[in-house]
C-alpha cells in the first residue's frame, strides 16, 4: 500500500496552525493578530469574514456585504430553514438545537451557501468564457439544456422578480459599484432571459455571487463566508413560537396527510 | 369533542406520503388510533411480530426483507453501533459531552462529523455510487479505483474525494474487523460481500489502498438495495448508540480528564506579546 501510516505517526501530538490560539489567561491570537488588543475595533463581520477568506474586508466593502446579509434575514417562520427552528421552539427544544438544525440546512441545494457556490462559478466560469470571445446567450441556452437550471437565476416555489434585487442595486449604485465585470454579466444575463421570454430571473444569491466574485473572493470563500447569511432569520421565529403556546406552530391533524402508498396489510 | 377542521376553501395544504398513514380517533383529529407504514399496522401488529432489523428496512425500502437481508442488517446494526471511542464521530459526541452540552448536542456533533468523506457517512454514500456503477466487475472497479481525479469538476459543498471511497487512506493493511465483518456478511448470503470478499485484494491493489469498514458497509447495503442516500442516512443512524454513550461517559468524567491536546498545537503565525493601551506588555 503507496502511504501507509506515517503521516498519521507524524501528526500525532502535533498539528500545525496559522488560525489561531488561546494562551490561556494571557491572550489569544486570531490568524496574525491579538484579538484584544488589534481587533477590538473590528465589527463582527469583519472578524468573521476576516476567519473565513484571510481577507481582509473594511470600509465600503464591508459595508456591502453587511448590508447583504441584513437583506437576506427573513424571520418569516415558514421559510423552510427557519421553520426548523420555529418547530424546535414549539417542541420547546433549545435555542442551540433550533439554530444548528436550521443552519445544517442552509447548506440546501435550491437556495442558500449551495446554491450560492454553484452561481459564483457558474458566474465566474462565465466571465471569463465571455471574456474569451465566446457568445453569452449560447453559453446560457447550453447551461440551460444541459442542467435545466441556470445558478443564480429563478426561485423555487415563487417567479417573478426577487424582491431584494432592487434595494440591492440601489445599494451599488450609492457606492459607485454598479460597473464591476460580474454584476453587468449578471445584468446581461437576465437581459437576455428577458429578450428570450424565458421566466428566470435573477435571484438574490446569483447577484450577491456577482458582487462577492467583483470582490475576487473564490466560490468557496464566499460559499463559507455566506454561511451565516440567514442566521439572524433563524431565531426570532423560534423566540416567538416560545412565547405561543407549544404545539401550536402550524399543528396538522391526521387528514392533513395525504397517503398514496400501500393499502393495508398482514405481517404474518 | 371533535372540531370540525375540514371543508375550508382553498384546500388545505397537505403532506404527501407512500410511507406513512394515520386513522384519527374519533374524539380528536390530532391523535393516531392505527398508524400505518408501507401497509403495516404499527401498533396493531409490528411491534410485537417485527424486529427493529426488519423495521428498518422496510421503512428504507418499503417491503419486508426476507430473513437473510435482516439477518445483514442485524449484523450492520451490530457492527457499526459502536464506532469505538477514537472515531471521528465519537471524538465529536465527546467534545459535546465533557461541555456538559444537551443530549441532542452529542448526536448533532456525531452527525456532523461522522457525515464526512473520511470515513464517514458521505463516504458510504460515494462508495454506493460505485457499486451501482461498477456492479461485480471487477475490470470496471480498476477503471473507477484508478481514474484521475476530475480537474474541471464544479465546486461543491463536498470536496472531491481524497481517497477511494471505501479504502483506508492511512491503512497499512486490512484490519481484522473488516475482514470479520465481511465474513459475516458474506455467509449471509450477500453476493457483493461474498465478490468482495474473493475480490478485495486485488480491489486493495487497485486502489492502493486497503479495504475498511466504510467500504464493507456499503458493499452491503448496495446489496440490499439501499440508494446512496438511503445507505448515507443508515450509516448515521446506526453509529449513534456509540456516539451517545461514549458523550455521556465523558459528561461524567469532565474536561480535565479529557485530551485538550495541550502541547499538541504549533501556531506558524504569532504576533507575540503586544503592549495594549494602558502600555502593558502582556
Amino acid at each position: 500500500m503507496s502511504s501507509g501510516n506515517e503521516r498519521l505517526i507524524e501528526a500525532e501530538d502535533h498539528y500545525e496552525t496559522a488560525v489561531g490560539a488561546m494562551f490561556p489567561g494571557e491572550r489569544a491570537v486570531f490568524r496574525g493578530y491579538d484579538l484584544h488588543r488589534q481587533l477590538k475595533s473590528w465589527e463582527w463581520l469583519e472578524l468573521y469574514i476576516y476567519g473565513v477568506t484571510g481577507r481582509h474586508f473594511s470600509g465600503d466593502d464591508l459595508r456591502i456585504l453587511n448590508t447583504l446579509f441584513v437583506f437576506t434575514s427573513y424571520p418569516d417562520p415558514r421559510i423552510w430553514l427557519n421553520r426548523i427552528a420555529a418547530l424546535a421552539g414549539t417542541a420547546r427544544s433549545t435555542g442551540a438545537l433550533g439554530l444548528s438544525g436550521a443552519i445544517s440546512a442552509a447548506e440546501a441545494t435550491i437556495l442558500g451557501p449551495r446554491a450560492n457556490l454553484r452561481a459564483i462559478h457558474f458566474c465566474q466560469t462565465t466571465r471569463k468564457r465571455v471574456d474569451a470571445g465566446e457568445d453569452l446567450e449560447e453559453i446560457v441556452i447550453g447551461e440551460l439544456r444541459q442542467r435545466r437550471v441556470l445558478y443564480g437565476f429563478g426561485r423555487p416555489v415563487v417567479s417573478g422578480d426577487d424582491e431584494r434585487i432592487a434595494p440591492t442595486m440601489k445599494l451599488l449604485q450609492e457606492y459607485g459599484r454598479v460597473d464591476g465585470s460580474h454584476i453587468s454579466l449578471v445584468q446581461d444575463i437576465q437581459t437576455l432571459l428577458i429578450k428570450k421570454r424565458l421566466r428566470l430571473r435573477l435571484n438574490f444569491g446569483g447577484l450577491t455571487a456577482a458582487i462577492c466574485a467583483d470582490f475576487g473572493l473564490a466560490p468557496r470563500q464566499f460559499y463559507l463566508g455566506s454561511l451565516l447569511s440567514l442566521a439572524a432569520g433563524m431565531l426570532p421565529g423560534f423566540v416567538d413560537t416560545l412565547e405561543h403556546e407549544e404545539g401550536t406552530f402550524f399543528p396538522l391533524h391526521c387528514n392533513r396527510v395525504d397517503y398514496r402508498g400501500q393499502e393495508p396489510r398482514r405481517w404474518i | 369533542m371533535a372540531r370540525e377542521v375540514e371543508g375550508d376553501t382553498p384546500p388545505k395544504e397537505k403532506i404527501r406520503t407512500t410511507i406513512w398513514a394515520e386513522t384519527p380517533e374519533v374524539d380528536n383529529p390530532f391523535a393516531a388510533r392505527v398508524c400505518h407504514c408501507h401497509g403495516y399496522d404499527v401498533f396493531g401488529e409490528l411491534i410485537t411480530k417485527a424486529s427493529l432489523p426488519e423495521y428498518l428496512y422496510l421503512l428504507f425500502r418499503g417491503e419486508r426483507p426476507t430473513p437473510e437481508q435482516a439477518r445483514a442488517v442485524e449484523i450492520l446494526g451490530v457492527a457499526f453501533a459502536n464506532p469505538g471511542v477514537r472515531d471521528l464521530s465519537v471524538r465529536g459526541a465527546m467534545n459535546a459531552g465533557v461541555a456538559d452540552a444537551t443530549s441532542a448536542a452529542y448526536l448533532v456533533a456525531a452527525l456532523s462529523v461522522g457525515a464526512g468523506q473520511n470515513g464517514g457517512a458521505h463516504e458510504v454514500a460515494r462508495c454506493v455510487e460505485l457499486w451501482n456503477q461498477n456492479g461485480r466487475g471487477l475490470d470496471l472497479w480498476r477503471a473507477s479505483l484508478t481514474a484521475e481525479p476530475a480537474e474541471d469538476a464544479a465546486p461543491d459543498i463536498w470536496l472531491e474525494p481524497e481517497h477511494p471511497p471505501g479504502f483506508d487512506p492511512h491503512g497499512v493493511s486490512c484490519a481484522l474487523p473488516v475482514l470479520q465483518l465481511l465474513d459475516a456478511l458474506a455467509d449471509t448470503g450477500l453476493e457483493n460481500s461474498r465478490w468482495l470478499r474473493e475480490q478485495r485484494t486485488a480491489l486493495e491493489s487497485f486502489a492502493d489502498h486497503p479495504l475498511y469498514l466504510p467500504g464493507v458497509a456499503a458493499a452491503a447495503l448496495a446489496d440490499l438495495g439501499f440508494g446512496p442516500e438511503q445507505a448515507e442516512l443508515l450509516f448515521l443512524i446506526l453509529r449513534l448508540p456509540g456516539a451517545a454513550v461514549h458523550a455521556l461517559e465523558q459528561r461524567g468524567l469532565g474536561p480535565n480528564r479529557y485530551p485538550f491536546f495541550a502541547r499538541g498545537l504549533k501556531l506558524t503565525d504569532d504576533p507575540g506579546p503586544i503592549s495594549d493601551d494602558l502600555g502593558i506588555v502582556v
